[in-house]
């Protein structure tokens, strides 16, 4: 006990390097040189050799036996010693397999964790996926055979599916899909339809939301249709510029698409212009008539499409608003009236013919209204000097940026930012 | 040597002394061999204490493997190999605790057997004789 109390509390016992070979001579030496110290001794003191030899032997005691104790201190350390490298081995080969054990349970757990995630994640994707086709429905329409409102599937519906389920058309057309990205951009798509009724080229996957319409791809030499022989005729100024986010408005006056915002640029007596939740466009109780010009946001130019004139005017015939300018569906539906599309406001009441002067004004102007009601439209606390390119930038947010893109349409709305400009002080002028 | 001990083995506690005479000698000498040891404990000890020299050899091998002494061999006059013991900083702080428990246990053993005062180690003031 005594030697273990030692060995707890004592610096670490230094292994004896010598071997058995070496603790042997080591005892016989020690041994053996007491042994002769004492000898000599004793005699010094008078005994003989072999008397001394003798005392010697006796004051010493039992060679053979101390030197046993001796080996079994050395071999007791030594035992000790390899104990505890025995202990200390079996510990660290306890620690690393405890530590293997660990780290094998953790990358399992973190596989079957990272498993789990992944089979969650793929599960939220398809989620997302499912939630971003919106409402789940598209709305058809066009010279389709049965145009409506379709249910989108639980695994999606394709062009091809459309063509299916909405009736194939009977001749080449033009699928012109509507997608509105958010409140300010809107995307549209166009796959073609063959006249077996397949889809040409890569099928398009439908989300909820999407407006499909469908057009009869006219032969390009052919005469223009005659409702787009008026776009151009009987343009003077433009009185209005109907702007806004609106999808469609059936014939019947179903709407399949409502709830954004219109805006209606222009002076004086366009204002009163509305066009309400149904889908009527109504001008009551106006001085005189005026002129609407629906321009449709085309690249590099705006295009005047058509106009309409008259007092009183109820949005009957298909035609569809898109992101930023009310469009004219070309293609009438079968079996619509014509004259519906023809109507126009005119101002003056007097038509003149098209002076490309006049349409070149037309569209200074309307780019002018565009900018003054920017102008006019920023926050009332904010310097009303904005920089250009504030404008252009703003400017590009409403129109398409490949309109922006065009230097000249860019030098146009510098010159209509300084007109506006001056105009933001002077009195406002109608026309 | 262990500072109190409920029943001191005879032998443990004789193991124990010597350990702390060997570690007492080599802290007042310098190097010293065995024999050198042996004799200088008798000598100190007014001859009473013959340790059968012997039991010295196991006592200094096992103070060695515990750090309390260190050894090397010196060759000696005539040739011999011999083997010379020094004690070194842990003997001495041994020694110390040793020495302060020792002292404790002897006044004790010194009130158990009474000894008279004047032979104690902590005697301080003279006994006054009777009247």
């Amino acid at each position: 006990m005594l030697d273990r109390l030692h060995l707890a509390r004592l610096p670490w016992p230094r292994p004896d390097p010598r071997g058995e070979d070496q603790l042997e001579a080591d005892l016989a030496d020690e041994f053996e040189f007491h042994l002769a110290q004492r000898r000599r001794e004793y005699e010094r003191q008078g005994l003989d050799a072999a008397q001394a030899r003798r005392a010697a032997a006796d004051r010493f005691g039992d060679v053979q036996r101390i030197k046993a104790q001796c080996r079994r201190i050395a071999r007791e350390e030594r035992i000790m010693l390899q104990k505890i490298n025995l202990v200390l081995m079996i510990v660290v080969l306890l620690v690393v397999i405890g530590v293997s054990v660990q780290m094998y349970i953790t990358q399992r757990s973190n596989t079957l964790a990272i498993q789990a995630m992944s089979a969650q994640l793929a599960e939220q994707a398809m989620e997302r996926k499912a939630a971003e086709r919106g409402t789940g429905v598209v709305f058809v329409d066009g010279i389709i055979r049965r145009p409506g409102v379709y249910d989108i599937p639980a695994d999606g519906l394709t062009m091809s599916r459309l063509l299916v389920v909405a009736g194939r058309l009977s001749q080449h057309a033009n699928a012109t899909v509507h997608r509105r990205i958010d409140d300010k951009t809107e995307q549209t798509y166009t796959v073609e339809v063959l006249a077996d009724g397949t889809v040409n080229g890569e099928d398009l996957d439908l989300q909820g939301g999407d407006l499909v319409i469908f057009s009869a791809i006219r032969d390009p030499d052919a005469d223009q249709s005659p409702q787009r022989t008026m776009s151009t005729s009987g343009v003077r100024d433009l009185d209005a510029i109907l702007e806004g986010n609106w999808r469609q408005v059936h014939e019947d006056g179903r709407i399949l698409d409502d709830g954004m915002s219109l805006t209606i640029l222009g002076a004086g007596d366009v204002r009163n212009l509305r066009i309400d939740p149904t889908g009527t466009l109504a001008v009551p109780e106006l001085a005189h008539p005026i002129r609407l010009v629906f321009l449709r946001n085309r690249s590099p130019n705006l295009e005047i499409l058509d106009c309409f004139q008259g007092p009183n005017y109820t949005a009957r015939g298909r035609w569809q608003l898109s992101s930023g300018y009310l469009l004219l569906n070309l293609a009438p539906a079968p079996g619509s009236q014509p004259e519906h599309e023809q109507l126009r406001f005119v101002s003056d009441g007097e038509p003149e013919d098209a002076d490309p002067l006049a349409v070149e004004r037309a569209r200074v102007n309307a780019l002018q209204d565009f900018v003054l009601r920017l102008l006019t439209s920023q926050d009332p606390g904010r310097e009303r000097e904005l920089a250009v390119k504030d404008v252009l930038d703003a400017a590009a947010g409403q129109l398409d940026a490949e309109i922006i893109a065009d230097p000249e349409i860019e030098a146009k709305i510098r010159a209509a930012i300084e007109a506006a400009k001056r105009q933001t002080d002077a009195p406002k002028q109608g026309g | 040597m262990p500072a109190a001990k409920t029943s001191p083995d005879r032998s443990d506690l004789l193991q124990g002394t010597l350990d702390m005479l060997i570690l007492r000698t080599l802290s007042l000498t310098g190097p010293e061999h065995g024999y050198g040891i042996a004799r200088r404990i008798q000598q100190v000890s007014d001859d009473v204490l013959k340790v059968e020299e012997g039991s010295l050899y196991p006592a200094l091998h096992r103070l060695e493997k515990r750090g309390l002494l260190a050894s090397h061999w010196r060759a000696s006059e005539n040739n011999r190999r011999a083997r010379y013991y020094e004690i070194t900083r842990a003997g001495r702080a041994r020694l110390k605790a040793d020495t302060e428990s020792w002292r404790n246990v002897s006044a004790a053993i010194g009130k158990v057997m009474g000894v008279p005062r004047e032979k104690r180690d902590r005697y301080v003031f003279p006994v006054p004789s009777p009247m």
